[in-house]
């Protein structure tokens, strides 16, 4: 967005341009995602079009044209409308067996319209800023840098051109003087000029230059995966799980505290409580179905198969179809005929995980030859998730967060205090002791204790 | 001769060989390498150039850019659907079973890891082991992923069970006459099994039969004592122990137990006042036992009914005649019946041979001795010698008309003398069924193969001696489609003790024998469940023991056993005929890591040979052979067995007797998927006495002139030596030492050609060698302490500043050693297995070996010393010292290999880019390349490595996904073309350092058990913190008898040696 203005304006507008960013107040939807995650997403479906505990979101300004300050202060308090006696506020709470919607006082006008716009672009495009991305989403890093790099490839060809026509002028001006001068009259060519030695041993020595740093860049950088964000066979969402239902990482990942592997959590762990919950905020029924037909739950019955791997694939399909019918009668008070093509789509992205292991697609993948243990880390080391895999709590779609690199550890091992005075294990070290005693060392870092040994790594 | 300084390895050593001296100077020796690239057809034919190279290399570079230049592939990861509760991906889970095969016992511990396993551990609450293990339960892991398994129940093709099932039953009627064969079988389940099968068909007999066999000392003790059994021994009570050819550390009944109580009583911890046991050993050829003996007398086979009866009658038992007993061995035996008199009650006489008279004379010299009750116990006694020659002897050449042959575990169609007769019987039966779980010559004769279980995939028990049980627990789901023997035979019989209708029959029937008949007999458990639990947790149980093990009455006749005995044979070549420590009688032979471990005594790998006598020639060499027959190590020979003809390479052996030859049993066999076809097949030529007991041993044999070399001879005696030192011929014939020549000068520290790689003495010398601590103050007598002081002193003349160095780093936190104890090392070689399991070391096939490629992390070294013609043997467990001074780091020009601050001396494959300076550069010879690509584990299919590219096979090792699975997911496999070597077990060291800090405690000495250490069954090897001054790691290297090997070279190693000390009967001449 940023360079497009830049394109069609001079240099003098690069002023404006940065007054402009300074001071950008629209409706922000990332901020209402964030809010519609931790204050909606409990009663109202997450894709704005079916209903939940409360109804659908999708146009609802379109619902209350022309009320707007009503519909702020309904979203505050909707109890306090009611009172006032509004037709169409007391309509939708007959409408809604006179179920009382949780007040937000805390919200303020801004923030509604940040969740108002999040929640038309939902219901329009099915994300929240569009146009959409299919991986990565609009607040890719990847995207800002880009700009930040076009923005120095536009102020290295200004002052290029400045340079060139400087040159011309110093050039001009020379050729002038030569004239007066009465020396030789014959101007170089741009030709004569491109093909100097100077030029030419230039070209060649910036090419080497520039081709050795890529080629030795891209070869470090070779095998490596930071940013990988792969389409998972469950959209599975940190960004809900670990952000806003606060789940502990450890509570699915629990090889971290006692294993090398943190472990993808086996299906069981999903089902302790998706065997209750069965409709996800965001995609309803068809991601939680998956986890129910590749553990061989019966939702149905509300039980698991009895003899899940030798069952008839087709029946249990049927079983699926059902339930997945049954709630969407429930839910969206269609008619069949509506309905029914809906369950079919979704049973189509279901039935592979019948019967089938969950397959996911590995996003840390550590280098050959590396031993790492999560619990020496996390446990020992008492490191925080997030120092490696970044705010996964705020992810939406997992991505690799950290290079995973040598140099990337190293440099983690040469800074991290160990907790060196509250664990016995360590009382050996005497003369580390003695040093922090005497205050000779201020702390005792992984490196200290040999933390940068090839075998503490690679055995 | 007494000669405390003279250590030898082999004749060519002992000689000083120039051609043998001059290998030893390099470090990767070629000539076998050449030898091997002559026969290659390949090169012969090659028409290559320059620009075919070029083109290669051209070819090479593209395929690989292009191979580079690929997208990163999409890894996946799959969750368990229900995770198991005991299991956590990335945590070793450990069982309790128990390893078993024939008569071989090892209660276990076995390591899984996400539900395969990898390790075999022991169990130290098994009274009989105490912890300790062999190579071949080691071994059992990698034998459960043999892709020769038998995968699917089969008649002449693949069947379901229901289908064999029905056509066997349908074949078998109430009257049948049905043989089941198995080796010895100490299961009580499954004994109860065939039971129950024999109240539906009661004419069933069991025959159960030892490839080498005990018959005949259960026949002795049944006519002795009363008893058919084999009594158990107590080594440990000993003081002296006498054992005629009866190889009790390496083959004889019970070899883990015995080597446990054998080292208790050999150990010694302090120097004043010092005692150990005193063994004895009559034999003809040098077992892995009698290289342990302190005094080994030399004996014709045939002379030993005389030898005994000589004993007997110095014990002053009314004996027979000895006449035809060498006199050197009659005058030894006066002097062992003197010391045996003053030791009753605390002294052992064992006899391995299998003749009822002889073993009736070694009873009645027990029991006059007063040993039961003290050191033997017949009230408890072992199981693990039931086989009966005459049952399986009468069964093959009588009349025994059989309907139904059931093979159950044996091999007969190989190990008996009379195989191919038990072949024709099997083929001539109506019907014959194999259990066996793998493919071998009986099961390929047979009709319907009903494969059992691997042992790590079964429910099963085990009672190895009277009131001591042990259960097998499966440790993994079954891979193939087998089924518990015991099941088939009850569901054949449609035995009402089988629940069939349960998820897991046999698992209930078992759980109900044990309800029934051990519940019942151990008390303190209130319930059925607590103690099955109990048991199943421990794995083994063991009722009190029978009291009354020493009221036994002598009932044998012992003038009727002297004079049915033996008479010696004085002129002719004898030969005896032993197990092989590795493979055993041939039931071990296809496990490649078996048939690559060197036998501890001849250090040959994947063949056996025949073992010939040195003699030295009165002026200055040593030289092998016969009146008339000059052998030389590598030559090729027929041996005449009893009139069979077989042919073998010669390893010239020291300590062998005149006359006489030795050779190894288990090799040769036809069916042995990976051992197939390696050395010849001894079964047929071993006799049968009139008894029909098998005799291993050969009155009349014969051994022809040389028939040429073996071209795949692979012996690794010399392939890593160190120390070696001996007249240069550039020096005139001065004394150099060869490691000094190769670094380019002489004279280095002070002229040091002596170098201190073994230190031996005698116990009653052992004050003197030992000699005053210069620390104390003045030395009257210079011994170890001196040398080692004066060695101190020689290293500290240096410009670096190791004391700072040693303070700064090694001194913090720990400091990783090991210490081992040279007299407690039996030589077994059980860590070497165990070595190989823990760190996914390949094998590399018997051409590799040949080329000097073995790639064994931990070798054991086997010196000689003493008198040449009966040497002492010291066993040496070598692998990488971790020198905190170390030659090899400095030399490495990428630093792949460096120090940690913890002592350890670190290899980083995949930094090492193969320039092998580190192993040249490595006084101990313990740094292993990959020539070839041994695991198969490189992205292109180059330079694999075939296990028997020596017979031009294309048998590789590895290459499958089901071998894999046995190797160890916290260790790199290792690429061609990088250096490896002993690592002190450094995934295990983090384990336990991990542990303890997370559980906020230090960490305690024997948190950290290297593979090595835990294997050994005589608790040789001691690894620790050396900066903990309590563990018993700092403990060895405090004691007396400790040196660092090659110290004087200021390697500053971190392994210590406790010297050898025998207690050897000077007054005997050898």
């Amino acid at each position: 967005m940023i360079y497009r203005r830049l394109n069609i304006k001079y240099l003098t507008t690069l002023v404006l341009l940065f007054c402009s960013l300074l001071s950008f107040a629209a409706p922000n939807p990332n901020n209402g995602k964030t809010l519609f995650k931790t204050k909606c997403a409990t009663c109202h479906n997450g894709n704005m079009k079916a209903d939940m505990t409360g109804p659908a979101l999708g146009g609802v300004e379109e619902r209350w044209e022309g009320k707007e300050e009503l519909l702020y202060n309904w979203i505050r308090n909707s109890q306090q409308v009611i009172t006032s006696g509004d037709p169409y506020a007391v309509k939708l709470f007959n409408d809604w067996n006179k179920s009382v919607m949780q007040a937000f006082p805390e919200l303020t006008n801004e923030n509604i319209d940040d969740i108002l716009l999040y929640v038309n672009n939902m219901y329009d495009s099915g994300c929240a800023e569009p146009p959409c991305e299919p991986i990565g989403g609009p607040d890719d890093p990847e995207e800002e840098e880009s700009g930040f790099n076009w923005l120095y490839a536009i102020l290295f060809g200004i002052l290029a051109l400045l340079a060139l026509a400087l040159v011309r002028i110093t050039s001009n001006l020379n050729h002038l003087a030569d004239v007066k001068a009465g020396r030789g009259a014959a101007r170089r060519t741009l030709l004569d000029i491109l093909t100097s030695k100077g030029i030419v041993t230039f070209v060649i020595f910036a090419a080497v230059v520039i081709g050795g740093f890529t080629t030795v860049n891209n070869a470090i950088n070779f095998g490596r995966q930071q940013d990988y964000a792969p389409i998972q066979p469950i959209k599975f969402s940190h960004e809900t799980h670990a952000g806003i239902n606060k789940i502990d990482c450890q509570y699915c990942h629990d090889g971290a505290r006692r294993s090398k592997h943190a472990v993808i959590p086996a299906v069981n762990t999903c089902m302790n409580c998706h065997k209750a919950l069965n409709n996800g905020s965001q995609y309803g029924k068809t991601e939680i179905s998956k986890i129910y037909a590749a553990s061989g739950f019966d939702p149905v019955g509300n039980k698991y198969y009895d003899d899940y791997a030798n069952m008839n694939k087709d029946t249990l399909i049927e079983n699926m179809r059902n339930w997945l019918a049954l709630e969407f009668k429930k839910d969206e008070k269609l008619k069949e005929k509506d309905y029914m093509g809906k369950v079919n789509e979704q049973l189509d992205e279901i039935a592979p995980y019948i019967q089938a292991p969950m397959e996911w697609v590995r996003i840390h993948n550590l280098p050959d030859h590396v031993y790492f243990n999560h619990a020496q880390h996390v446990v020992a080391g008492g490191v925080e998730c997030q120092t490696c895999h970044g705010a996964v709590e705020e992810m939406e779609t997992m991505k690799q967060y950290a290079p995973l690199s040598m140099g990337w550890c190293v440099n983690c091992h040469r800074e991290t205090e160990v907790q060196f005075a509250d664990n016995p294990y360590y009382d050996t070290y005497t003369k580390y002791h003695d040093d922090l005693k005497a205050g000779t060392m201020d702390k005792i870092t992984v490196e200290d204790i040999g933390g940068l040994e090839c075998q503490k790594c690679h055995y | 001769m007494k000669n405390n300084n003279k250590v030898w390895a082999s004749v060519a050593e002992i000689n000083n060989d120039a051609e043998f001296k001059k290998t030893q100077e390099q470090e990767f020796v070629d000539k076998s390498l050449m030898e091997g690239l002559a026969d290659e057809k390949g090169l012969q034919s090659t028409t290559a150039n320059r620009r075919d190279f070029l083109k290669y290399l051209g070819f090479g570079l593209g395929a690989a850019t292009v191979a580079a230049s690929c997208e990163i592939p999409v890894k996946k990861a799959i969750p368990y659907t229900v995770k198991p509760d005991a299991i956590v991906p990335g945590v070793a889970t450990y069982y309790a079973s128990s390893i078993v095969k024939g008569g071989d016992y090892c209660p276990v511990l076995v390591k899984t890891r996400e539900g395969r396993p990898i390790k075999i551990e022991g169990n130290a609450l098994s009274s009989m082991t105490e912890g300790g293990t062999s190579a071949r339960a080691q071994a059992t892991v990698l034998e459960l992923y043999d892709i020769n398994r038998i995968k699917t129940p089969r008649g002449k093709e693949a069947m379901t069970w229901a289908g064999v099932d029905a056509a066997i039953t349908s074949k078998l009627n109430p009257s049948s006459n049905i043989r089941i064969i198995s080796n010895t079988l100490m299961s009580p389940s499954t004994k109860a099994a065939i039971e129950a099968f024999k109240s539906k068909y009661p004419n069933t007999q069991h025959i159960q039969y030892d490839a080498v066999s005990s018959s005949a000392m259960l026949d002795a003790n049944e006519a002795s004592f009363g008893k058919r059994v084999i009594p158990s021994y107590d080594f440990s009570k000993a003081n002296v122990v006498v054992s005629f050819d009866a190889d009790f550390l390496g083959t004889w009944i019970s070899p883990i137990e015995y080597a446990k109580d054998y080292a208790k009583n050999r150990t010694i911890n302090k120097i004043d006042g010092a005692t150990m046991s005193r063994h004895y050993h009559f034999e003809n050829g040098m077992s892995l036992t009698g290289s342990n003996a302190d005094n080994r007398v030399l004996i014709r086979p045939s002379e030993r009914g005389a030898a005994i009866v000589a004993l007997a009658n110095a014990l002053e038992i009314s004996g027979g005649s000895t006449s035809g007993l060498n006199p050197k061995a009659q005058k030894a035996i006066t002097q062992i019946a003197k010391e045996l008199k003053a030791n009753s009650g605390a002294s052992i006489v064992v006899c391995g041979s299998n003749d009822m008279n002889e073993q009736i004379l070694i009873n009645k010299i027990n029991e006059t001795l007063g040993n039961y009750g003290s050191t033997i116990d017949l009230a408890n006694y072992s199981n693990q010698r039931q086989g009966d020659d005459k049952a399986i002897y009468n069964f093959v050449n009588g009349n025994d008309r059989a309907d139904a042959v059931f093979i159950l575990g044996a091999n007969p169609a190989f190990d008996l003398p009379y195989a191919d007769k038990f072949a024709a019987k099997l083929k001539a039966a109506p019907l014959s069924v194999s259990f066996n779980g793998t493919e071998d010559e009986t099961t390929s004769l047979c009709q319907y193969a009903c494969p059992d279980h691997h042992i790590l995939e079964s429910w099963g028990d085990v009672e190895p001696k009277a009131g001591q049980y042990s259960l097998i627990q499966p440790t993994i789901s079954p891979l193939f489609d087998t089924r518990a023997v015991g099941e088939t035979l009850l569901r054949w019989a449609d035995s009402d003790k089988l629940d069939t209708t349960a998820e897991q029959p046999y698992y209930e029937f078992l759980k109900k024998q044990w309800q029934e008949n051990i519940f019942a007999k151990k008390g303190g458990f209130a319930r059925f469940e607590n103690f099955w639990d109990s048991a199943l947790h421990d794995g083994v149980i063991e009722l009190e023991p029978e009291a009354g093990g020493g009221s036994v009455s002598f009932a044998g006749d012992i003038a009727a056993a002297a004079s049915a005995l033996n008479k010696p044979k004085s002129s002719g070549i004898e030969i005896s005929i032993q197990e092989s420590i590795g493979i055993g009688a041939g039931q071990y032979a296809n496990n490649p890591w078996l048939l690559e471990m060197a036998d501890p005594v001849t250090r040959m790998v994947w063949e056996n040979v025949v073992c010939v006598p040195v003699k030295f020639d009165g002026i200055n060499r040593y030289i092998g052979g016969y009146e008339g027959i000059k052998l030389d190590t590598g030559d090729l020979v027929d041996v005449t067995i009893n009139g069979k003809v077989s042919r073998l390479p010669v390893v010239l052996q020291f300590g062998q007797m005149p006359n006489t030859a030795t050779v190894q049993l288990g090799w040769g066999r036809s069916k042995a998927g990976a051992g197939s076809e390696y050395g010849a097949n001894l079964f047929p030529s071993l006799g049968v006495a009139k008894s029909g007991n098998t005799q291993y041993y050969s009155k009349t044999a014969d051994i022809s002139a040389s028939m040429g070399r073996d071209k795949n001879f692979a012996c690794v005696q010399l392939h890593h030596t160190m120390g070696l030192k001996g007249p240069g011929e550039e020096e005139n014939g001065e004394i150099i030492n060869v490691d000094e020549k190769v670094l380019g000068y002489k004279g280095f520290q002070g002229s040091l050609t002596e170098r201190s790689v073994i230190n031996q003495t005698n116990l009653s010398d052992l004050k003197a060698f030992i000699g005053d601590d210069p620390q104390d103050g003045k030395v009257k007598t210079k011994g170890l302490l001196y040398k080692r002081n004066y060695f101190e002193h020689l290293n500290e003349q240096t410009l670096y500043p190791y004391k700072e160095y040693k303070e700064e780093f090694y001194d913090q936190g720990h400091h990783w050693g090991m210490s081992i104890d040279l007299n407690a090392c039996t030589g077994c070689g059980a860590c070497t297995i165990a070595c190989m399991a823990e760190n996914n070391v390949p094998v590399v096939g018997r051409k590799e070996v040949r080329r000097v490629h073995e790639m064994a992390w931990i070798r054991i070294d086997r010196y000689y010393f003493g008198e040449a013609d009966n040497p002492n043997t010291v066993y040496q467990p070598m692998m990488c010292q971790h020198c905190d001074n170390a030659p090899c780091e400095n030399v490495c020009p990428v630093a792949a290999t460096n120090h940690s601050a913890e002592g350890l001396n670190q290899m980083t494959y995949n930094r090492c880019i193969g320039t092998r300076y580190c192993a040249n550069n490595c006084p101990y010879k313990v740094r292993r390349f990959n020539w070839l690509d041994y695991n198969q584990a490189d992205l292109f299919g180059y330079n694999e490595s075939k296990l028997d590219s020596d017979k031009g096979g294309s048998t590789m090792y590895m290459a499958d996904d089901l071998t894999r699975m046995v190797l160890n997911p916290d260790v790199t496999v290792r690429t061609r073309g990088v250096i490896e070597k002993c690592s002190f077990c450094v995934q295990r060291i983090q384990e336990a350092k991990l542990t303890a800090k997370t559980e906020l405690r230090q960490l305690k000495d024997g948190d950290v058990k290297v593979a090595c250490q835990s294997a050994c069954p005589t608790g040789a090897i001691v690894f620790g913190d050396t900066n903990d001054k309590e563990s018993a790691v700092a403990k060895g290297w405090e004691n007396k008898r400790n040196y660092f090997v090659l110290e004087e070279v200021n390697t500053r190693s971190s392994v210590g040696y406790l010297t050898k000390v025998t207690n050897k009967n000077e007054q005997l001449e050898a």
